[in-house]
């Protein structure tokens, strides 16, 4: 189930276990971001064995943002058997401190930034 | 004595029944107690369990918590920069603009900062050129503070104007004026704009004039020339200087029709006229054939407009009067700055306040600058050079000719005063 809106887009491929996330996420609170955190725990409840969180062009975060992502990052930790890869952009000023703070909540959780 | 009395109390079997009774009460209660010390550490267990689950939430949110906050200082950080390098573009914007603009230009630029290709860019503008006539004249008659006074008031003048039109001033060189409508915004009324500009500025000359006037001295006059046309506009410079300036072939014609008019006058090329024609009114239309043209072109002397900017230019009172003996003068054709070396001779047949006929020995060109020496009727020169320009040549007498003065000295200034009260 793949989200396109104006600002933001977020896209599972099955084939690849990766969810692509573009745009700014801007939204307001839980609820609003209640369809985004579905398709990303959609994605981990299927098992893979790597689940990779593509964040390269996710120009804006906000708070409630990173929330979902902590959210998602939680549900994927209890299982132990999917590998999680986020991968960031160093042209992304926020990704590189706060993705790494991902690793506190996940510590076999892997991260590329390019 | 008989030892065969039967015992008293409880018999033995009965004795031994309790005692066995006492021993199972005892190892049940030790069961009991057994389980009660498993269940009591299956309890304890469970509550372990349950603070431990209870820690790694706490300990899960206080991550989500320092997680969201470290976040919250990213994005703040990185708002903060691009607040920092969006307030240097202002003020980089307010400086290159900001003193040639009008404010709401600047507002706009500001609101629109990708909008804008600061590094150059081709595009249609309507292009004012002014300059002043007799202001050198002008110039040698007054002291060097009462010069820069003049200029300042006139330029002070001029600036408000051109911003209350929304040009851009794109150069003030000592008294003329270069001034783009259509960079760096363009609109749909650049070309009207510029013309009813141009109309605005004639009708404040009046006010620069003023003080002279009441100190005797000659007005000083304002020739325009506007034309349409692509341009290259942009900052152009090196990393020490630059400036948002402006060239093109189009530049170069603005500045030869600003060239053929004389004081007060407005002239417009074809293609700003083709934009405007609606709403002007022209008093007369002359063709021009510039260096550099292929073609002559017509251009047109703009009195007034009508529409959204409404105004006129005052008729001038100009009424030519025939003299009843003719003024011999010598004159020679201006070549750019620079006069020619062969005098000619010519008399002065008729005489206005700003105009005259001549009749030439040899034919100039319309357009010629002419710089001239009158001759009294003793046959003394009147001192100090009199300049003027060809503005039409009579078509029924090869060597007549209409002039306009375009910088009288205050020497000849008396000598054609008395000869007019004759």
């Amino acid at each position: 189930m793949d989200i396109i809106h104006e600002d933001y887009q977020v896209r599972y491929d099955a084939a690849t276990a990766t969810v692509i996330c573009q745009g700014s996420f801007r939204l307001r609170g839980t609820e609003e971001y209640a369809p985004i955190l579905q398709v990303l725990t959609a994605a981990a409840d299927a098992k893979p064995a790597t689940l990779t969180l593509d964040l390269r062009t996710l120009q804006f975060l906000n708070s409630s943002g990173i929330n979902t992502l902590a959210k998602f990052v939680l549900h994927v930790r209890q299982y132990n058997a999917t590998q999680v890869v986020m991968k960031g952009s160093h042209r992304v000023p926020w990704q590189e401190k706060s993705l790494k703070n991902f690793q506190r909540l996940l510590p076999g959780l892997q991260l590329e930034i390019e | 004595m008989s030892a065969t009395q039967p015992p008293r109390g409880p018999s033995r079997k009965a004795l031994l029944a309790e005692v066995q009774a006492l021993r199972q009460r005892v190892a049940a209660l030790e069961q009991e107690k057994h389980d009660l010390e498993i269940m009591l550490e299956m309890a304890t267990d469970h509550a372990d369990d349950l603070s431990e689950a209870l820690q790694q939430e706490c300990d899960d949110l206080e991550t989500v918590l320092e997680l969201t906050t470290d976040h919250g200082d990213a994005i703040e950080a990185d708002l903060q920069e691009q607040a920092e390098a969006l307030a240097r573009r202002s003020q980089f914007i307010r400086e290159t603009f900001g003193r040639y603009v009008s404010e709401d230009v600047v507002t706009q630029l500001l609101d629109a900062p990708e909008g804008l290709e600061l590094g150059g860019a081709k595009r249609k503008v309507t292009i004012l050129m002014s300059d002043l006539r007799g202001f050198t004249t002008l110039a040698e008659c007054l002291e060097a503070q009462e010069v820069m006074r003049f200029l300042n008031r006139y330029l002070e003048a001029m600036v408000d104007v051109i911003l209350a039109y929304r040009g851009t001033i794109i150069e003030i060189l000592g008294d003329g004026l270069l001034v783009l409508f259509g960079a760096p915004l363009s609109r749909d009324d650049d070309a009207e704009r510029a013309v009813a500009c141009a109309l605005a500025m004639q009708l404040r000359m009046d006010e620069s004039n003023a003080p002279n006037r009441r100190a005797g001295l000659p007005d000083v006059e304002m020739g325009i020339g506007i034309h349409t046309g692509e341009v290259v506009v942009g900052n152009i410079g090196s990393q020490q200087r630059t400036k948002y300036g402006v060239v093109g072939s189009a530049v170069n014609l603005t500045g030869r029709i600003e060239s053929y008019t004389t004081g007060g006058q407005i002239l417009i090329s074809p293609t700003t006229y083709a934009e405007t024609a609606a709403l002007l009114t022209v008093s007369h239309q002359l063709t021009v054939a510039p260096q550099g043209v292929a073609a002559p072109i017509t251009l047109y002397d703009v009195r007034a407009m009508e529409g959204a900017h409404s105004l006129c230019l005052p008729t001038p009172m100009e009424m030519l009067v025939p003299l009843p003996q003719a003024l011999d003068l010598r004159y020679t054709v201006l070549e750019g700055k620079f006069a020619g070396s062969t005098m000619y001779g010519g008399r002065l047949v008729k005489l206005g306040t700003k105009t005259a006929e001549l009749h030439v020995d040899q034919p100039v060109a319309a357009f010629s600058n002419l710089k001239l020496h009158l001759l009294r009727p003793s046959g003394e020169v009147v001192p100090e050079d009199l300049f003027a320009k060809v503005v039409e040549t009579l078509p029924e007498d090869a060597c007549g000719v209409m002039v306009r003065f375009t910088s009288i000295p205050e020497a000849a200034w008396t000598f054609l005063d008395t000869v007019r009260r004759l």
